[in-house]
């Protein structure tokens, strides 16, 4: 279908066009900002491993819980030292890749899937649809976090089967929202008026049901991305997903949990990453459903006015 | 009424220089420009105008209904008995409203609570200005029967959505007349309803008029209702009255440029298709016999059928030629709408034949089904949902030739995009605009330019002109009229009146209940009415002429 959309425009089309989105994004500062984080992230889940894995990993037991703000050991140790004495900052950094990698892969599964399911089980119903349905019920009235116990008990607990343990439990949530939306979808006229005009329904699903679902599914992705980090945390906790010496942001809050009354940076950091983290995409998010929805994109073309 | 504080020889309702604004990014906009209008005791006064006239916004301002902002009242005085209601505090102009001023509404399921029976709803409003104890279910009682409704001890106790349009509409009426109102503004009233509803309930509200002397404040966009109820009319146009008198005067002796040409839309006015001869021998389009969608009634959590059926369409005949207007009629419910679904294959049919050019359509398969969707086409109702709102118009128009691949090369699509804008009046430049970019009369004639793009044979238009503003819908019509000469298309136009049918439709078929009651050429629907329900169909549909008086 992609190369369907693209000759039927005029070549000089994808430059012009990619200038006013970033000067779309430049009117919106909030997203700005955001997109500027993410980036940031990104570089660091990419480089940082190579560039930082020393300083993240040698332990200096004379500064153990070492004070963020203070400069006498060098830049590295701004934002202090956890409890075996290594540095906070090469540590998160370092700790971006596996953080998010892991809710990315999981999140983009988990919504991949749950969106195909959810568009046959809305646009196909039938007896199909209610098996597709009843499956969703049974994977979410079994405890999430059980299920993710059970399956890395019996399987090795490695990066992998923690992406395909946190994929599987958070399908329903796409999978129901995706029904739901088709549902209402096809009962539009212009889908009854490609219907009219001969459209098969691979395209009546991907022209013009999808497009229209899709921010909804953004949004709840932006969203989900926190809440998978802190299960991954969560596990990483009980002992059967991240392993150290391997890092995670949730992984650093739970183990600086025991030092909160005591060395409260431990923990505060990584969560603070994964608040910003969670907050950059889902300003983000909202930024691209109204660029991308005709309707609304005025919103931005009119310029940054100080309301 | 009896403590009517307004002297005699004032007027009881006086709207002097009203302004109004709305800021919106676009810049301010200015819904209503220094209106001015009276309304006497006993009298009916319609304001007369095009969706966006800011015939609704000057009732909004009367009764306090404006959000400010994004509204703002810029000035003017609306007098009630000699008070400036605009200047009133809000307490008093509370206690006002509902008492002395009331208002009922187009959309009566919106503006009724679901969750409550409507004889509290009713009673609701008495309570609230003092009334206590038994006198509040009398009252109650008494006003339903007033309006109507059968059996109102009975009915009060009904929920909303157990009444039909038209009843709903008459227990809005009942509320509003609770307290006695000497002011009864009446916000397109019966727009959602069926021609014969429409004409009971403006018989009822003029009955009521009579009776209590109230004065009626009617704002429609239908020049038939006017011509039915109104005494005076003053026509608005983008914001301004551009023209106030007697109907007569109006109807008659329009002075205004605007008001002449919105005479000359009135649907049902020009010359009848004369009679088409001679052309038995071509092959019909369609061919329909005992056509039938039964819809089965299951109940329980299982689905059980009860054996029993709705028959939405039940036996329907009918053939449609090459080069002819069919005009199918009938009010909600008539079936008229699943059988444009069903010719369309959007539905299955449960029985009957349906033959295109001599093929069964039932039947068609995944390859003749394709070809038959490129010679059959559809306009739907809704401008507003029919176009897929994250297509530019260029998308919109294009797609046909995206599933039919061998109709137009890509290298002209462009090219007959601005062609088929051009023959529906729009320019080459909307292409690359969105549908809420435009108004309803011109997303349609997008709709029309999608429906062109395959180069069909037939084009079912369903309801296609319904949504829109009466001299919109005329310029509509006049298109698909020229459109069917130019190309020799043939069209199945679906309505749910008369008037609409006549300008452009060679036969005509009257349908009610999923049955068809009467066919024939539009002159013999129009002159010589055979069925009783087309006659109470032809008596209903208010027609605006107004007999001149000496």
């Amino acid at each position: 279908m992609a190369s369907d959309v693209a000759p039927s425009k005029p070549v000089a089309e994808p430059d012009s066009q990619r200038a006013s989105y970033l000067r779309l994004l430049w009117n919106d500062k909030f997203a700005f900002v955001s997109a500027f984080w993410l980036l940031l992230m990104l570089a660091c889940a990419l480089l940082a491993p190579m560039l930082l894995d020393g300083p993240a990993t040698t332990m200096n037991l004379s500064a153990r819980n070492a004070a963020p703000f203070e400069l006498e050991r060098g830049f590295a140790f701004i934002l202090g030292a956890d409890a075996l004495g290594r540095s906070i900052l090469a540590r998160l950094a370092v700790a971006a890749q596996n953080t998010i990698g892991i809710a990315v892969a999981a999140v983009a599964c988990a919504m991949i899937i749950g969106a195909c399911f959810g568009l046959i089980a809305g646009y196909v119903g039938g007896w199909i649809g209610g098996l597709i349905m009843r499956l969703a019920d049974i994977i979410m009235s079994f405890p999430s976090l059980l299920l993710a116990v059970v399956v890395l008990y019996i399987f090795e607990p490695s990066v992998f089967s923690m992406i395909a343990v946190l994929a599987f439990t958070r399908i329903p949530l796409y999978l129901r929202t995706t029904r739901a939306e088709v549902l209402e979808m096809r009962e539009r006229v212009f889908v009854a008026a490609a219907k009219v005009m001969g459209a098969s329904s691979g395209r009546i699903l991907g022209r013009h049901i999808l497009p229209l679902v899709v921010p909804t599914l953004i949004t709840i992705a932006t969203l989900d991305f926190a809440f998978v980090m802190l299960v991954e945390s969560a596990l990483s906790f009980l002992g059967i997903g991240i392993q150290p010496p391997d890092m995670t942001w949730g992984l650093m809050v739970a183990q600086g949990r025991n030092y909160l009354g005591s060395a409260w940076w431990l923990a505060f950091w990584p969560g603070l990453m994964i608040i910003l983290t969670t907050m950059s995409l889902n300003l983000l998010s909202s930024w691209l459903r109204t660029v991308n929805d005709p309707e609304q994109r005025w919103r931005l073309e009119i310029g940054s006015r100080s309301d | 009424m009896t403590d009517s504080t307004a002297a005699s020889g004032e007027h009881l309702l006086e709207v002097r220089n009203l302004s109004v604004d709305f800021h919106t990014t676009h810049g301010d906009v200015h819904a209503v420009r220094n209106v001015s209008f009276h309304l006497d005791r006993g009298e009916t006064l319609a304001i007369l105008g095009e969706s966006g006239s800011g015939k609704s916004v000057s009732a909004s301002a009367i009764m306090n209904l404006i959000d400010c902002p994004p509204g703002n009242i810029l000035g003017g005085e609306v007098l009630y008995g000699g008070r400036d209601l605009l200047r009133m505090p809000v307490d008093e102009r509370r206690d006002l409203q509902g008492r002395k001023i009331a208002m009922i509404f187009q959309d009566t399921l919106a503006h009724l609570n679901p969750v409550y029976s409507i004889g509290w709803q009713i009673g609701e409003a008495l309570r609230a200005h003092g009334v206590s104890g038994k006198a509040v279910r009398e009252r109650t009682l008494e006003l339903l029967g007033r309006v109507d409704i059968p059996d109102p001890s009975r009915r009060a106790d009904d929920y909303p959505h157990q009444f039909s349009g038209g009843q709903r509409q008459r227990v809005m009426i009942a509320m509003a007349l609770a307290l006695r109102p000497e002011i009864l503004i009446a916000d397109e009233p019966t727009t959602a309803l069926d021609v014969t509803v429409q004409a009971q309930i403006l018989k009822l509200l003029e009955e009521l008029r009579t009776e209590t002397g109230m004065g009626l404040l009617l704002i429609t966009h239908d020049l038939g209702v006017v011509a039915e109820v109104a005494e005076r009319v003053a026509v608005m146009q983008a914001g301004e009255i551009v023209e106030t008198g007697p109907i007569r005067e109006i109807f008659n002796r329009p002075k205004h440029a605007y008001t002449q040409r919105l005479m000359g839309t009135i649907p049902g006015r020009g010359a009848l298709v004369e009679d088409a001869q001679g052309e038995d021998r071509a092959q019909p389009l369609f061919e329909v016999r005992g056509l039938a969608k039964h819809y089965p009634i299951t109940k329980g959590m299982f689905r059980r059928d009860t054996g029993e059926v709705v028959k939405a369409v039940d036996g329907v005949d009918f053939v449609l030629m090459p080069g002819e207007v069919l005009g199918i009629v009938g009010e909600s419910g008539s079936g008229k709408s699943t059988l444009a679904r069903t010719l369309l294959k959007l539905e299955t049919p449960s029985g009957g034949t349906a033959h295109y050019r001599g093929e069964d359509i039932v039947t068609l398969e995944r390859d003749t089904l394709f070809a038959y969707r490129r010679k059959v086409q559809a306009v739907f109702q809704d401008p507003y949902s029919s176009l897929n709102p994250r297509m530019n118009v260029f998308e919109l128009i294009a797609e046909a030739w995206r599933i039919h691949r061998n109709v137009v090369p890509r290298e002209e699509w462009r090219q007959r995009v601005d062609d088929l804008l051009d023959k529906v009046g729009m320019r080459p430049d909307h292409a690359r605009r969105y549908p809420h970019q435009f108004s309803g009369g011109q997303r349609q004639r997008i709709a029309i330019a999608r429906a062109l793009a395959l180069e069909p044979e037939v084009i079912i238009c369903d309801e296609a002109v319904s949504a829109l503003d009466v001299s919109i819908q005329a310029q509509v019509i006049k298109l698909l009229a020229d459109l069917r000469d130019r190309l020799g298309l043939s069209y199945i136009f679906i309505a749910h009146d008369l008037p609409v049918i006549h300008d452009i439709a060679d036969r005509v078929m009257v349908m009610k209940d999923g049955k068809v009651v009467e066919t024939g050429t539009v002159r013999q629907i129009f002159e010589a009415p055979a069925h009783s329900y087309t006659q109470a169909l032809l008596k209903a549909s208010p027609v605006p002429e107004i007999a001149e008086v000496a």
